[in-house]
């Protein structure tokens, strides 16, 4: 080839990468800038946008007792989403890498959880959570475990944890996936070496999987997490942050001091404190991760 | 080359072109001659059909207008405006709730100029004009209003061998222990509760109207009617009288739950007792014995408004004017079409005075065992809510939303009453702060 | 833990385990789908009928309004009315976005992985890992503000590249990991036989990444599907409706929620992506493993 025709060709390539870095910018970074700046910014419908407003925003909220426990809300939700999620997943993956006949069944059936829509996902929990026809009731009452029907969404605890069991059934896909895939890395000469030294079955899995299974393990924490604190589609369409605001999180927090009560200022001020958490939070999981692999 | 082809392509395309021009001419000539408007009118989702036929009639009655109907689910309304709003999207009128006129006031139009307006307001109701006016301006036509009473069920309490509905909240208390020893209800007493649009806040407004007081004072505290009216609730609660699951019933689901005949009282807005609810001959069973007693003590009560309103960076006013006129007041005839309807249709009341004296709505009315003249009073003795909270202030629809979930966790017993409405006077103190 | 070395006790213990988590997976779903075909009198039984003794197809036809379907109880749910249409809306805007997603994300992947130095590629990398931190809600401000300036709201283009904007980053970043793992010696080859980069890319390697391509798509598209804040926001009537969003306002209606039909809804709503999740599940699955295992 020429060097003009070269230099052609690698322009065109060049100039293809055009369309996605532009659309990136725009759609990915710019308004992440821009939420940045409005957290600086004192706009307030029916007060008019003032201007500069400096730390003001970040005081306000900071010092408001629903932000703190919108915090804590979404840390409870995302600790526990994220610990149901890998436990399920490791138990499935597990399941899957015991080449017991039938497992193809459980194969297919993995993605689809992951597969359907979120608001698909809340309808379907809010059937199951109803309180006067839902199957949970029906099968919890059947089974003589309650004596009445419940509103599972009704009492803070209760709906906390009915909206962490939703979310994290759609978790469990990617887990089971993640984990699998591991638990093949792990080469068969390792646990036939510890079946001739005698060791039982919780003995391998203890010295030889979970150890080996530690980075997988951690991508699984880590995206689960990521993911968990910024919820919002399952508690918009389950509880509205409710009730009162036992399933308050962070993301629906954001939502509702933006959208709804048009203090766009504040609610740029928590958007940018939870990425800024999930940042610092991402940052000291990756290090540990590193530290870890590197004494073994 | 005289090709004979060229010549008659040449006349067919002259002929074409001609014919493209007068096309075109008598598209643009007809439209240039009506010079018409296209106003875009926002709405809610409730009865679109009905919406939509009114705006049918209004084109019908003003043919150079042209209406451009959008429809916005209720839940998700006001924050879609908001979001409008700040964008500069353009929208000419919409419908505007109450509880948020203090936050909106900024960019509505002030309709005191208006032709007409001065007429109009002189005949509202006191609930109307109150609901709609702010800091001295009106800002919307009625759409409905409601007051708050109690939904009893006849049936239920003659069987009880009681009277009357309660005069009191003790007396209240009492009839509800009776119901409950006759073994006619486990819980005899339902309430809407739960926050979409509105919820308990409003039924708490209600209960301290009724005990002539307030529920926040001018610094921010809870009076002490606001204080008795939240422990007696409570009480409800803790001593079997109201339903525990009913925690979780917004508005609408604790209408339904009144319909299914297993409650005694349900203090709500007066439209759930109206023929499409607790008197629907199809999906009620307490239907022909749901009537609408006033609240106890001194029978005050509060009520709410929804209003019509124009945006104020609208440049067809004058044409979203006619359309506010037809909706919230009346058509060219003078008759007040569309309010008239709406008692039909809805069991919604009205704006202004006088429209119960119609032949049709008495009608209406009666035949869901209203009394006309006996609403037209409670209606005209409803207080607005900002005379028993600070309804119109720019955080108030905020500070609603929170003391509703501090009201949830005291009648489910996980929080006492004096500690709530602490956190109701922090709350409210604290938004008034930030929004000085 | 090899099969024949088993004991019967532990394949009964595994089998009833596996028995198990089938049952997690499938039965909620299961549920759903039973439900769309039961009665409203079954539905609101206690305890409910888990197998219908009087099946019925017509929550569906007052879905798809055909004779049939309950006309008053379309009447009564209008949002539902706008669900055909929001379907087709939903496929245009997924297949639009998956499109745009996956040629692009490919070149760029491509690009990155090959023409970028070590150290940038990581920044970028990161830069791009990071746009997922904050929560879509907040950008959703500065995007509809822009959008709304530019008129073109309530549109399904728009949509398509609002989307395309926001998932690029991941498909770059997945897409990245497996082309870095792509064996460089086809490419060598030939770039020595004379052939440009973009020549290399498209006639070579591009057929050879079908695996990673079709996981990039089936990611792009079931999201895109799946979304629902994004949609609401930026909407406002059935013209430019998704599923979601239409769905979503069936959810909340002032009368009595008719459990039949949204379970019917439900139940067409996530159809097309779990079909397409169990088509492409093993590139899929290979998807997640490269995006997440090199990160």
């Amino acid at each position: 080839m020429t060097p003009s025709a070269l230099r052609r060709s690698d322009f065109l390539l060049r100039f293809l990468n055009a369309p996605a870095i532009l659309l990136v910018i725009a759609f990915s970074i710019a308004p992440i800038v821009y939420v940045f700046y409005l957290s600086f910014q004192d706009l307030r419908i029916g007060m008019g946008a003032s201007g500069f407003a400096g730390l003001d925003n970040y005081r306000f909220v900071l010092e408001d007792a629903s932000v703190i426990k919108a915090f804590s809300n979404t840390f409870y939700f995302a600790g526990l989403s994220v610990l149901l999620a890998t436990l399920i997943g490791l138990g499935i993956a597990l399941l899957l890498h015991s080449d017991i006949p039938g497992a193809g069944w459980l194969v297919s059936a993995v993605v689809l959880p992951w597969a359907i829509p979120e608001i698909v996902n809340a309808l379907m929990w809010q059937w199951i959570y109803n309180p006067t026809y839902g199957a949970l009731n029906g099968i919890l009452y059947s089974l003589g475990l309650i004596a009445e029907y419940r509103a599972w969404l009704s009492s803070p605890l209760s709906a906390m944890h009915a909206v962490i069991f939703a979310y994290a059934w759609k978790l469990v896909p990617f887990a089971v996936i993640i984990l699998y895939a591991g638990l093949t890395a792990i080469p068969t000469e390792y646990y036939e070496a510890a079946e001739i030294d005698g060791a039982g079955d919780f003995a391998q899995f203890r010295y030889i999987t979970l150890p080996l299974l530690a980075p997988p393990l951690g991508v699984v924490v880590l995206f689960c997490m990521v993911w968990s604190m910024r919820a919002f589609d399952i508690v918009y369409l389950l509880t509205r942050g409710g009730p009162g605001d036992g399933t308050m999180v962070l993301s629906y927090f954001v939502f509702g001091k933006a959208f709804e009560f048009g203090d766009v200022g504040a609610g740029a001020a928590v958007a940018c404190l939870l990425a800024l958490m999930t940042f610092a939070l991402t940052a000291l999981y990756m290090r540990a991760l590193r530290n870890s692999a590197g004494t073994r | 080359m005289n090709d004979p082809c060229r010549k008659t392509a040449g006349r067919l395309a002259f002929r074409f072109l001609a014919a493209a021009l007068i096309t075109a001419a008598g598209w643009l000539i007809p439209s240039a001659a009506f010079a018409q408007t296209t106003i875009k009118f926002i709405a809610w989702n409730f009865q679109v059909e009905t919406v939509q036929e009114f705006v049918k009639q209004f084109e019908a009655e003003n043919p150079g207008i042209k209406v451009d109907l959008e429809i916005i689910p209720s839940a998700q309304y006001a924050a879609k405006i908001q979001l409008m709003r700040n964008a500069n999207t353009p929208f000419d009128g919409l419908y505007v709730f109450d509880h948020v006129l203090g936050q909106w006031a900024s960019w509505l139009e002030p309709l005191d100029g208006y032709e007409g307006a001065a007429g109009l307001k002189a005949k509202m109701l006191p609930l109307a004009r109150q609901s709609m006016t702010f800091n001295g301006k009106l800002y919307g036509l009625p759409y409905f209003t409601s007051y708050f009473g109690i939904i009893y069920n006849d049936k239920m309490m003659k069987a009880a061998g009681i009277a009357a509905p309660p005069k009191t909240y003790a007396e209240w208390s009492e009839q509800a222990k009776k119901i409950k020893a006759a073994g006619l209800a486990q819980h005899p007493l339902i309430w809407p509760v739960k926050h979409t649009g509105w919820g308990g806040m409003w039924i708490m407004n209600a209960m301290v109207a009724s005990r002539g007081g307030k529920l926040l004072d001018d610094k921010y505290n809870v009076t002490s009617e606001g204080l008795k009216s939240l422990k007696w609730w409570e009480a409800t609660y803790r001593e079997g009288l109201s339903d525990p699951n009913g925690i979780e019933l917004d508005p609408n689901e604790s209408a339904r739950a009144f319909m299914t005949g297993n409650y005694y009282t349900n203090l709500t807005a007066s439209f759930f007792a109206g023929a499409q609810w607790a008197n629907d001959k199809e999906k009620s069973k307490v239907a022909g014995a749901a009537f609408l007693a006033p609240t106890p003590e001194k029978q005050a009560t509060v009520g709410f408004a929804r209003m019509y309103g124009i945006n104020s960076a609208s440049t067809n006013k004058k044409e979203a004017w006619a359309i506010l006129k037809f909706l919230g007041a009346t058509a060219k005839s003078g008759d007040y079409v569309t309010p008239k309807q709406w008692v039909q249709k809805g069991a919604l009341t009205w704006g202004y005075e006088g429209v119960e004296k119609d032949a049709a709505v008495a009608a209406s009315l009666k035949s869901w065992g209203a009394d006309p003249d006996n609403m037209a009073a409670n209606l005209k003795n409803a207080l607005a809510m900002n005379e028993v909270v600070p309804f119109q202030a720019v955080w108030y629809a905020e500070w609603e939303l929170f003391a509703n979930g501090v009201l949830q966790n005291v009648l489910a017993g996980r929080m006492k009453p004096e500690d709530g409405a602490t956190q109701w006077s922090e709350k409210a103190r604290q938004l008034a702060a930030r929004y000085k | 833990m090899r099969a024949a070395r088993l004991s019967l006790g532990k394949i009964v213990a595994l089998w009833s385990l596996a028995l198990i988590s089938l049952l997690y997976l499938l039965a909620p779903p299961g549920w759903m789908l039973i439900s769309s075909f039961s009665p409203a009198t079954e539905l609101h039984s206690r305890p409910p009928h888990w197998v219908p003794h009087r099946p019925t197809v017509e929550h569906y036809e007052t879905l798809f309004q055909t004779r049939g379907g309950d006309a008053r109880a379309l009447q009564q749910n209008p949002q539902v009315r706008a669900f055909p249409r929001s379907f087709v809306n939903s496929l245009i805007i997924a297949t639009g976005t998956t499109l745009i997603c996956v040629i692009f994300g490919a070149i760029s992947a491509y690009s990155l992985s090959r023409f970028v130095k070590r150290d940038r590629q990581r920044w970028i990398l990161l830069g791009l890992l990071t746009t997922r931190m904050i929560p879509v809600v907040s950008v959703l401000i500065p995007i509809y503000f822009a959008l709304q300036r530019l008129g073109v709201l309530n549109t399904l283009s728009a949509l398509i590249i609002v989307y395309s904007g926001l998932l690029l980053p991941f498909v770059i970043w997945i897409l990245e990991s497996y082309y870095r793992d792509f064996p460089i010696d086809l490419e060598e080859a030939a770039s020595i036989d004379g052939c440009s980069p973009l020549r290399t890319f498209v006639s070579i390697v591009l057929p050879l990444s079908t695996n990673g391509l079709f996981a990039a798509a089936a990611f792009v598209f079931i999201s895109v599907w799946s979304d629902f804040i994004v949609g609401l926001t930026l909407t406002s009537s059935e013209k430019a409706w998704p599923i979601s969003v239409a769905l979503a306002q069936a959810l909340n209606p002032i009368t009595e929620p008719n459990w039949g039909l949204l379970n019917a809804a439900g139940l067409v709503a996530a159809v097309i992506p779990a079909i397409l999740a169990f088509i492409f599940r093993g590139a899929v699955m290979r998807g997640m493993l490269s995006g997440a295992i090199k990160g």
